[in-house]
């Protein structure tokens, strides 16, 4: 039931990010167009299981506008996002019918009826002979074009829309480099493992973005030289294409013409090559794509490192003339497939250990240089200015400031996969000194911390790892006797939760015994010897200092000191550390870390005046409103009804002590925030937009503020609230009639 | 004890709030910077103004004028916040800003314009107070500003500076 839920609650988040990236959407405008592009994607990719029924089915829908909206105009209009926000409320309640198991609701009419018409979307492709259909997700691409089609009507081409669309070509330049290498590290993968499905996702998602960036631009050829590859991968993906030699060889083909084009699009976005029609080469691709689906039986896959390149190009008829610059464009790829090992030890040697002020002193001056950029950018001078290369320059300025700034940002980011790893030597080490069989399973190694708190994390972690290992998990014949395996199992996990981190190490061990915890205090007269504990007192003494559980002390753990420096370590960084403890089935201990330094996503929400920030992670979804959805009902406050939910309203004002501008919540908009169990509707003035955070740290003077865990500085430099939704929901409502104009000290203690 | 807790001879910051004017070493003093939008931070007591963006530091703002109990005012444009470094919880340095009405002048205070905090002061009080120090133009009432920050709540200071005034200087 569980899985059934956390498989549900991904779809919802997709969902969730999909309803943000509408409500900022326009008609006649692109933006959130290639964002809700990808969700879609994302929607896509997951697994069949994951979807409702229903709402795999209905994804076609979706799909459809969204293709013709990239084919035709590259803008929203009215209709599809009408449809799209239609669309989004039925998969909506699509997604609750599934988790309570009722019958999902039929389409409603207005999206349901509509009859697929990809004709009349498309737009006259004179260079394309036969453009392909963009409902193919329906059912499995026909074979593509023969060779001698597609030969007979010349090379297709596309023109770059200079200087208008110089920015986003710029962007789609830099993008597309970035999904070349996404394509090659995934063939190399492929490769090595044919079955590889993360790989051969990667692939498919690569050519997919291509296609629909490329149809952004209106590179129509390119865009339809995409949608062939992709579909190939459609087919390898679904299973009815086993990956061979030929698939890999045409993979290859067709990402040494993406790279060619690519290429020249940045040839001619520099101005380094005048603004001319680009070809796209994709007839000799195309056919290898047949090939490969035609011969799908004779070619057997292969089960080693690939062949060298120079055998691959000569197997294979690649057009000559194109092989110099995609394979200068390409140089690791190819060669480093036969030496991989040779590739990682260069990997290794790359990288550079540095002083970690320098790099927040870093973090600190590319923070004001943003500032500094956004003041230049927003002076009316600047911006009044009819001087064209004057806002050239600007732009520009303003572009290298952003990368700069992420990747600066991304200096300090590590995942924490890297001590978790160090983890792994320790527990073998440890468990073959004490004649132990244990597993460590790793989970969340992606998860990105701040550097610090990872280089803080380390020691406590080796303590609590090497304690579950000395004292949690059992010897094998007592792990049988007790009916277990007898390789015990030590999980370590990292997640984000409540907007922080959780670091948890929890064991299938014997677990810890309060009475036992408490025996062993009284001995050592740490606590009075009359003191009654209950079971999560008993298990909180495993922190006080000098408190030993182990029967001997071994050289590994068990001297008594551990657990309290574990918990020193953890406060000194503003976290905390829980345990939890099965008798006979194990441990857990759960840290859980405040994001200090961490970056996280933010809707900036306008109160008064004054802007706060939510993490996004806790926002399930947000709306305004209709007039009377909110009602008062005695003695519970305001309620909402959201999808037969009744949920309580929290003004944020109120809750906050601060004047509100709305005090209709018809007026206002409504986001639905969770922590742990509990969800409220937070009423707040609006939404300014969602941006990127570094929390930082606001000091002592603020140590007992809980309903702000940090201050984040904002685009024009000045300081946003981050507010913590645990406590903000934690704390005690006021009723519906209370004051606003309460006076500020009667809150304080 | 910090240097800056101590009444010794050196270069001093002073400021006034109303008509009363304050100093203090220059060492405690991190940096001034013209009064800026302060992010107000919600449920805390008057004093405690709200945050700033200094540099890239998220730094809490005292208001002083209601840290010592005195009437708020319009801040006119000559209002500054001046940053003191205070020892942190996990000893690294940590700036609070206070709000005053106007930053005067850096002051040399030699031995003799210094004097200790007058008998009359309590006990209290003269935790908060280095001294008193003269200038032939004006007399100062010379802070322990960590201490003041560090305390919770208001501080009463006691208004013996006019007194001082009035006297004049009582040094030789």
């Amino acid at each position: 039931m569980s899985t059934h839920d956390e498989l549900l609650e991904a779809v919802a988040e997709v969902l969730a990010r999909l309803a943000e990236e509408l409500a900022f959407a326009e008609p006649g405008s692109d933006a959130g167009l290639l964002p809700v592009n990808a969700l879609l994607m994302d929607l896509e990719q997951l697994p069949a299981q994951f979807l409702p029924e229903a709402l795999r089915e209905a994804l076609v829908l979706p799909r459809r506008w969204i293709d013709a909206a990239l084919d035709t105009t590259a803008t929203f209009d009215q209709t599809t996002l009408q449809r799209l926000h239609d669309w989004h409320g039925w998969a909506i309640d699509c997604l609750m019918c599934a988790a309570t198991g009722n019958t999902p609701p039929a389409l409603p009419p207005s999206i349901g009826e509509e009859t697929p018409a990809p004709q009349d979307v498309l737009p006259a492709c004179v260079q394309e002979p036969a453009p392909p259909e963009p409902v193919a997700e329906a059912e499995p691409e026909p074979a593509p074009r023969t060779p001698a089609a597609t030969a007979g009507t010349g090379v297709p081409t596309m023109v770059l829309k200079l200087p208008g669309d110089l920015e986003l070509l710029r962007e789609f330049h830099s993008e597309s480099l970035e999904l070349l290498r996404s394509i090659e590290q995934a063939v190399l993968t492929l490769e090595q493992n044919p079955g590889a499905a993360d790989a051969i996702n990667a692939i498919f998602r690569a050519f997919h973005t291509f296609k629909g960036s490329a149809g952004f631009l209106q590179l129509d050829a390119l865009r339809d030289f995409a949608h062939q590859l992709e579909s190939l991968l459609e087919l390898v993906r679904s299973g009815e294409a086993p990956v061979t030699r030929a698939v890999i060889d045409a993979i290859l083909a067709g990402a040494d013409v993406l790279a060619e084009c690519t290429s020249r699009v940045g040839a001619q976005v520099t101005g380094v090559e005048p603004a001319e029609p680009i070809p796209v080469p994709a007839a000799d691709v195309l056919a290898l794509v047949s090939a490969a689906l035609r011969g799908e039986a004779a070619v057997a896959a292969p089960t080693a490192v690939a062949e060298s390149p120079a055998e691959t190009e000569a197997a294979t008829p690649v057009a000559p003339s194109r092989e110099d610059a995609p394979r200068a464009e390409t140089p690791a790829a190819l060669p480093a497939a036969a030496k991989p090992a040779a590739r990682e030890q260069a990997v290794a040697d790359s990288f550079v250990r540095l002083d970690a002020a320098k790099l927040d002193d870093l973090v600190n001056l590319v923070g004001e240089l943003v500032v500094a950029q956004s003041f230049v950018l927003e002076s009316p001078d600047v911006r009044g200015s009819p001087n064209l290369e004057l806002a050239h320059a600007v732009r520009k300025l303003s572009r290298i400031t952003r990368g700069l700034q992420h990747n600066a940002l991304s200096l300090r980011m590590v995942p924490v996969g890297g001590l978790f790893r160090k983890m792994t030597r320790l527990v073998r080490d440890v468990a073959a000194t004490q004649g132990k069989q244990v597993r460590l399973v790793l989970k969340g190694e992606d998860t990105d911390l701040d550097r610090q708190l990872v280089d803080k994390l380390g020691d406590p972690l080796i303590h609590m790892i090497r304690n579950a290992v000395d004292h949690g998990i059992e010897p094998p014949a007592d792990r049988i006797a007790a009916g277990k395996d007898a390789t015990g199992t030590i999980e370590l996990a990292a997640f984000h939760r409540h907007g922080g981190i959780v670091v948890r190490v929890s064991d299938d061990g014997r677990g810890l015994d309060p009475a036992r915890l408490i025996a062993k205090a009284m001995q050592k007269k740490l606590i009075p010897a009359d003191a009654r504990l209950d079971t999560q007192e008993a298990l909180e003494l495993i922190f006080l200092p000098g408190l030993s559980t182990a029967e001997t002390v071994t050289d590994i753990s068990g001297r008594g000191v551990g657990m309290d420096v574990v918990r020193g370590h953890i406060e000194s960084l503003r976290g905390h550390v829980d345990i939890a403890s099965t008798p006979g089935a194990g441990a857990s201990f759960t840290i859980r870390l405040p994001l200090t330094l961490a970056l996280i996503d933010g809707l900036l929400v306008g109160l008064g005046g004054q802007r706060f920030i939510i993490p996004a992670l806790s926002v399930r979804e947000t709306f305004r409103p209709r007039p009377g959805q909110v009602s008062t009902v005695h003695e519970h406050g305001e309620m909402v009804e959201v999808r037969g939910q009744s949920l309580p309203v929290l003004r944020l004002g109120r809750a906050l002590q601060r004047p509100a501008r709305v005090s209709r919540p018809e007026d206002g908009i409504l986001l639905i925030v969770e922590s742990g169990t509990v969800v409220v509707a937070l009423l707040a003035d609006e939404i300014l937009g969602k941006q990127e955070v570094i929390i930082k740290n606001m000091g002592d003077a603020f140590a007992a503020q809980t309903l702000v865990s940090g201050g984040a500085i904002l685009g024009d430099g000045s300081v946003g609230l981050i507010l913590d939704v645990e406590s903000l929901l934690r704390a005690p409502r006021a009723p519906a009639s209370f004051p606003t104009s309460r006076p500020l000290q009667a809150a304080l203690p | 004890m910090s240097p800056t807790l101590e009444l010794r001879p050196g270069r001093y910051l002073t400021f006034h709030l109303g008509s009363s004017h304050y100093g203090v070493p220059i060492r405690a003093v991190r940096e001034v910077v013209r009064l800026c939008p302060v992010t107000v931070v919600p449920l805390m007591p008057p004093h405690v103004r709200g945050v700033v963006n200094l540099r890239g530091h998220v730094l809490p703002v005292f208001d002083l004028r209601a840290k010592f109990g005195m009437a708020t005012v319009d801040y006119t444009d000559r209002a500054c916040i001046v940053f003191f470094d205070m020892q942190g919880a996990s000893r690294q340095l940590v700036a609070i800003g206070t709000i005053v009405d106007g930053v005067d002048d850096v002051v040399m205070l030699s031995e003799s314009q210094l004097n200790p905090p007058p008998d009359f002061a309590g006990a209290v009080e003269s935790d908060y107070l280095l001294g008193v120090g003269s200038t032939p133009e004006r007399t100062f009432t010379l802070l322990k500003m960590q201490t003041i920050l560090a305390t919770e709540g208001s501080v009463m200071l006691p208004s013996f500076t006019s007194t001082a005034a009035a006297r004049g200087p009582e040094t030789p």
